[in-house]
């Protein structure tokens, strides 16, 4: 099977995925308590406002042709229209989802940029103080709670030094911090990962042998260590960006950046069942495709791997 | 001769008052030129970001619609009822027609004239199918007489019709606009005739604000009747308490609505932020399901009304950002009444000893085999669960099994339809007596707004009384046997009032606010 083929394959298969996804979330949306009409227009509207806005969005319907009036909406990219704002979803998430994207895309390449090479240097020297201080960092940043770090990235960094704003959107300077708070605890745990298999690959014969030719021993270590190292690093990957997505509403909120994490947010709470649905959609697409490119990068780092 | 000197004395006193005037207009002129000079942005921090901006399809509010619509009659600090875009108005003697006298010359943002037409044409499209449409229910019809003169003509004598018209849901639309805009309109715009324009929304993050530079009609009773100060109003929604205090603190936001009672001791410590704690319009309360055991004796709910400890929940909960709760109204608003009810726990056990609850072996009360154990339920908010807990505490002093049982926001008032409450906690925002038939009406226990779920003739009976009434005196004496009434049945719990506590930077002048909003009309960068 050629890597097209593959690829054509994995995408057929999210189809069932996302149908699933998206009779899950109707599910759960449906069966859990709360009104969204009446989150809507509060407490004290008029029955008749109630009855109105409920006939509009087609909740006085059966769920059955709710939800197959949702899949046909579906077909024709419509999301619908939030039950909260009354307005489009898919206009609602444009900019949103570029925000979103714009966090998460900087912080899976901030913790890969630091924590390979800091893994790396940590199996290289091994019980070193290098290794000590850099698993050290590792372990901080997987048992550090992502918004009490920014909290503190703020204190220090906004509020003392002066050197970013506190919140906001707008610029690199609005996006140094979140990025690198929701990045920390994916980092540690790609440094934790980079050095276990680092280490595993450098006592292998083959490289032993590499050595016993005379090449330079960064070259063996790059060149034909971290490439096999690489296998479970980018399985990680694939893993991370379904996780940064979900560390991203924390981050987001903290951080009052406009992203989808924030929206999706308050749209649980306000029972809008269109964002919701239209949200987890967008989410689940990203991470099937964030582990499609992780198998696809299988093959770019060992030719070994085939489809 | 003596006309001359009758025309020197005129020449005299013309010029005085030319030179007296040209000195006022010297000594105001470069201060308002100051004031706008230095008031360029002001950033307020808002928690909760609103659904939509057309009051004619939702009842929430928000802080900006206040800046952007002007309403009927407003209502200052003391919530005295005064001008709005009404300059006077004045009832007839049998209660059914109000004439309001307009302010002339008042103008949309979108260049219409906001007259009587206008207003009318508000009143008469709320009441027929508007989100509110409770306020204008008395309204029978809405004639403009000419550009200035509103009358309004009642179905029956309403005197809480000032409060109608001045409520947060009565800002004045611009008709054309709303026809213009149809289903967008609040969605993507908002048109009003207030001292700010609308210019964007970003949803659930800020609505931005442009000053009216033609603004003239402020009310008499703010220091500014002219255009604004601040050229731009940013309001963003911050749900996070730790957040909005460090951009406060940081100058990166001016005002802070709803300021967390955890945050106003570091607040009072820094000398670039000024604290405003005045009392609110909100009552956190315990409610009891009277049609449920062990709920259904009086003597039990009384009882509960003596388990709690108010005071310690204001100082442990609240850190006094507050007062402690006795009334089911809040203190600005009338009728309040003596309330019997304090902490005391002899009283207590004696009404549930009377209503045949004695401790068993482990110390719980039980009653024909069945041990008091009940469930509270909370919304799972901080400072409600923390109360829950106190409130399992004391309740488990006296021999109570309370167990918690926490929702979230959106789930929370649905369940009160189930009729399955026992014992909750629950919080309203509401700052006149109407509110007791909203919560006490037996017809409104379907919808689950009557969530202690009375059902009493005497009561009902009351509130259609109440209505009717000629005038507010006769209104507030019936409100006040409702409230005598309510508190003898002990179906709420009144535990605390929350106080309305902003802070703001300290380079803010001419700060204006009332219990609903702080009028950026008259705040100025010094």
């Amino acid at each position: 099977m050629s890597i097209y083929q593959y690829i054509l394959k994995r995408i057929l298969m999210m189809l069932p995925v996302l149908l699933a996804v998206t009779i899950i979330v109707f599910s759960i949306l449906h069966l859990v308590p709360g009104d969204p009409v009446r989150l809507a227009l509060g407490e004290m509207a008029s029955q008749q406002a109630y009855d109105r806005m409920r006939a509009e969005l087609g909740l006085d319907k059966p769920l059955y042709i709710q939800y197959f009036s949702f899949l046909g909406r579906l077909f024709h990219l419509d999301l619908g229209k939030s039950v909260i704002y009354r307005e489009d979803v898919t206009k609602l998430l444009g900019g949103k989802l570029l925000n979103t994207l714009e966090l998460t895309g900087s912080a899976l390449i901030l913790s890969y940029f630091c924590a390979v090479p800091l893994g790396m240097l940590a199996a290289v020297k091994r019980n070193t103080v290098i290794d000590y201080l850099s698993m050290g960092l590792a372990i901080a940043g997987v048992s550090i709670p992502s918004f009490w770090l920014g909290f503190l990235l703020i204190s220090l960094f906004s509020i003392q030094l002066h050197w970013f704003p506190i919140a906001g959107y707008g610029g690199i300077k609005y996006l140094v911090l979140p990025a690198v708070t929701l990045g920390f605890g994916g980092a540690a745990q790609v440094a934790r990962m980079t050095r276990s298999s680092l280490l595993e690959v450098i006592n292998q014969d083959y490289i032993l042998t590499a050595k016993a030719k005379g090449l330079r021993y960064w070259t063996v270590i790059t060149k034909h260590a971290l490439r096999n190292a690489l296998i479970p690093i980018v399985t990680l990957l694939g893993l991370r960006i379904g996780w940064l997505i979900g560390g991203a509403v924390v981050i987001e909120i903290v951080f009052l950046r406009p992203g989808v994490g924030r929206l999706l947010v308050s749209a649980i709470y306000m029972r809008d069942f269109p964002i919701v649905q239209g949200v987890t959609l967008i989410l689940a697409v990203t991470v099937i495709l964030g582990n499609l490119l992780a198998d696809i990068l299988y093959a770019v780092v060992n030719p070994k791997v085939h489809y | 001769m003596q006309s001359k000197r009758i025309t020197a004395y005129v020449v005299l006193f013309v010029g005085l008052m030319l030179v007296f005037s040209s000195l006022i207009t010297v000594a105001q002129t470069p201060d308002r030129a100051t004031r706008e000079a230095n008031s360029t942005t002001l950033v307020v921090a808002e928690t909760t970001s609103p659904p939509t901006l057309s009051t004619f399809t939702t009842t929430w509010t928000t802080e900006p619609l206040e800046d952007i619509l002007n309403k009927l009659v407003s209502r200052d600090a003391e919530l005295n009822y005064r001008d709005d875009i009404a300059q006077s108005w004045e009832v007839s003697a049998d209660g059914l027609v109000w004439t309001f006298t307009l302010k002339p010359g008042v103008m949309f943002h979108d260049g219409t004239p906001c007259d009587a037409e206008a207003v009318a044409w508000n009143i008469v499209t709320m009441r027929d199918g508007g989100a509110s449409s409770y306020l204008y229910s008395a309204v029978q019809d809405a004639v403009a007489v000419d550009s200035v003169t509103l009358k309004l003509i009642l179905k029956n004598p309403f005197p809480n019709l000032l409060y109608n018209v001045s409520n947060s849901f009565s800002g004045i639309n611009s008709p054309t606009a709303v026809e213009k805009y149809g289903e967008d309109y609040g969605v993507t715009t908002v048109v009003g005739s207030g001292p700010y324009i609308f210019k964007e929304w970003v949803k659930g993050d800020h609505i931005t604000l442009e000053r009216n530079p033609d603004y003239t009609w402020g009310p008499s009773w703010m220091s500014n009747q002219g255009p604004a100060y601040f050229q731009t109003v940013i309001y963003k929604f911050i749900p996070e308490a730790v957040t909005k205090t460090m951009l406060l603190q940081a100058g990166e936001a001016d005002v802070v609505n709803e300021v967390d009672a955890t945050a106003i001791s570091a607040f009072k410590a820094d000398p670039n932020v000024t604290v405003s704690i005045t009392s609110g319009k909100r009552l956190i309360y315990m409610g009891l399901n009277v049609t449920k055991p062990p709920f259904d004796d009086v003597r039990v709910r009384q009882a509960m009304s003596y388990i709690v400890d108010r005071e310690s929940i204001t100082e442990n909960v609240f850190h006094g950002a507050g007062l402690s709760a006795y009334n089911f109204l809040t203190p600005n608003v009338q009728p309040q009444v003596e309330s019997p009810y304090t902490y005391d726990l002899q009283k207590a056990n004696t009404l549930l000893a009377d209503a045949g609850w004695t401790k068993n072996a482990d110390g719980i009360l039980e009653k024909d085999g069945q041990q008091f154990a009940i469930i509270l339920w909370t919304e799972s908010i901080t400072d409600r669960v923390q109360i829950a807990t106190v409130l399992q505490s004391e309740m488990a002093a006296v021999g109570i099994k309370a167990t918690i049982q926490q929702f979230d926001s959106g789930s929370y008032g649905d369940m009160f339809k189930t009729g399955e409450q026992q014992a909750f906690i629950r919080l309203y925002g509401w700052d006149d007596m109407d509110i007791l038939e909203w919560f006490y009406n037996s017809k409104r226990i379907a919808a689950g707004t009557n969530k202690t779920r009375m059902n009493n003739s005497l009561l009902d009976f009351l509130f259609v009384k109440a209505e009717a009434m000629p005038t507010l005196e006769d209104r507030t004496f019936v409100y006040r046997l409702v409230h005598e009434y309510l508190l003898d049945q002990s179906a709420w719990v009144p535990i605390f009032y929350p106080a309305q506590v902003r802070a703001y930077r300290a380079d803010l002048g001419g700060y204006n606010a009332t219990l609903d909003h702080v009028y950026i009309l008259d705040l100025y960068r010094k």
